[in-house]
């Protein structure tokens, strides 16, 4: 069975197993807990599949280049403007936007701007904003809104800053962060990763496997090594 | 309403995409499905403990907490907003809520800010994806923010 699906059924019981516990002791709580789990998990099955489809399109048709230039190193107050939207265009909890953000680096996108999207996707959109208006007055909204903004942008370029303080140390060690990291340490004189000519990439098959590894598996030199190979899509062909 | 208008738009892209190109359309469901099974167990621990939390400590008795105003009230409820990770959907009746009760506006500012951006129990899923230092600075940076929203709330309101 797919290793992924074994830990989510894993998952699954030790969930079952702890609000059958909690059955037993308080059924009161246990019955609440099961039914918030079940609102939350419709909520999670209505968008993140919508949202995986977009980000496996995106992925496949949008070439990095465009994304290094858009959001790269030298994008610029456009790059923070678009970080922006990006972020407050989306639905979703902030754990949706974990996988948008590492697709975006991987292609080249700085730093600053996963941040400023992150943070933008979490306190700052448009629907939201309305929804907060109606809760506790449009004043407070208005004002949380004006303070928030310059801020997530400060953040967004103090993280930057202090994470290329690391640019000179070796990556951190594998099993404690996925491949997905590395990109980061780039030094500054390198504003993208090296750029392969263009007849290499309509062909799927040299960038497709490079994506998926870097989210989830535990162990990247493996994940490397079966990527490298282009197995997923030979397997299918 | 939303997420119908999210769902159309990635079925239209799909068709738009299968039209176009149907291997690279095949490759990018692959893609998605690949990412769907990455991100399953984290999904389903995520939720669940975020609704045990909310089973197991009530509003009312958040509520009872937080309505001491001044500063413990204050950093009470953005710590608890940094604990827990919530979409805005159920982050603004919560607030209306905790106001009603007594909970201070600034406080809440920064309750609804740490809420949303900082996860205790999100960060798992961020170090997964983008690393441990990067998911510590920044949730210290938002953390610190919030507050400093907060209190400037706290002048202006």
């Amino acid at each position: 069975m797919n290793p992924k699906l074994k830990s989510a059924l894993r998952v699954l019981a030790v969930v079952l197993a702890v609000h059958l516990v909690l059955g037993a002791l308080v059924p009161r709580v246990a019955g609440h807990s099961l039914r918030n789990w079940g609102r939350g998990l419709t909520e999670v099955a209505f968008i993140v599949p919508s949202v995986l489809i977009l980000i496996g399109l995106f992925d496949v048709w949008v070439p990095k280049e465009v994304v290094a230039r858009h959001l790269g190193r030298s994008s610029g107050l456009r790059g923070i403007l678009l970080a922006l939207l990006l972020g407050t265009g989306a639905a979703g909890p902030i754990y949706a936007a974990f996988p948008i953000g590492v697709t975006l680096l991987e292609k080249g996108a700085r730093l600053a701007n996963l941040v400023i999207f992150l943070g933008a996707w979490a306190t700052i959109k448009l629907p939201m904003l309305m929804m907060e208006s109606a809760f506790l007055g449009t004043r407070f909204a208005m004002l949380r809104l004006v303070l928030t903004l310059p801020g997530i942008i400060a953040c967004g370029f103090l993280v930057e800053f202090l994470m290329s303080g690391q640019a000179a140390d070796p990556p951190p060690s594998p099993g404690d962060c996925c491949p997905a990291t590395r990109p980061i340490p780039a030094p500054p004189t390198a504003p993208c990763r090296p750029w392969k000519p263009p007849e290499t990439w309509p062909s799927t098959g040299t960038r497709i496997p490079a994506a998926p590894p870097a989210r989830s598996t535990p162990s990247p030199p493996q994940a490397a090594s079966t990527s490298a190979t282009g197995k997923p899509i030979s397997k299918k062909s | 309403m939303f997420s119908l208008f999210l769902l159309a738009t990635a079925l239209g892209g799909l068709a738009v995409s299968g039209v176009r190109d149907r291997e690279r359309t095949r490759a990018a469901l692959r893609l998605a499905l690949r990412s769907g099974l990455g991100l399953l167990p984290g999904l389903l621990a995520v939720t669940a403990g975020i609704s045990l939390t909310l089973a197991a400590v009530p509003p009312r008795a958040i509520a009872a907490l937080f309505q001491s105003h001044g500063v413990s009230g204050f950093l009470l409820l953005a710590g608890v907003g940094a604990l827990m990770t919530s979409p805005g959907p159920v982050t603004y009746p919560l607030a209306a809520s905790l106001h009603r009760m007594g909970a201070s506006l600034p406080a809440l500012a920064s309750f609804i800010t740490t809420l949303t951006m900082v996860g205790t129990l999100t960060a798992p899923m961020e170090i997964r994806a983008f690393g441990r230092r990067f998911t510590l600075l920044r949730q210290a940076l938002s953390l610190a923010l919030a507050l400093l929203v907060g209190a400037l709330m706290g002048v202006l309101l």
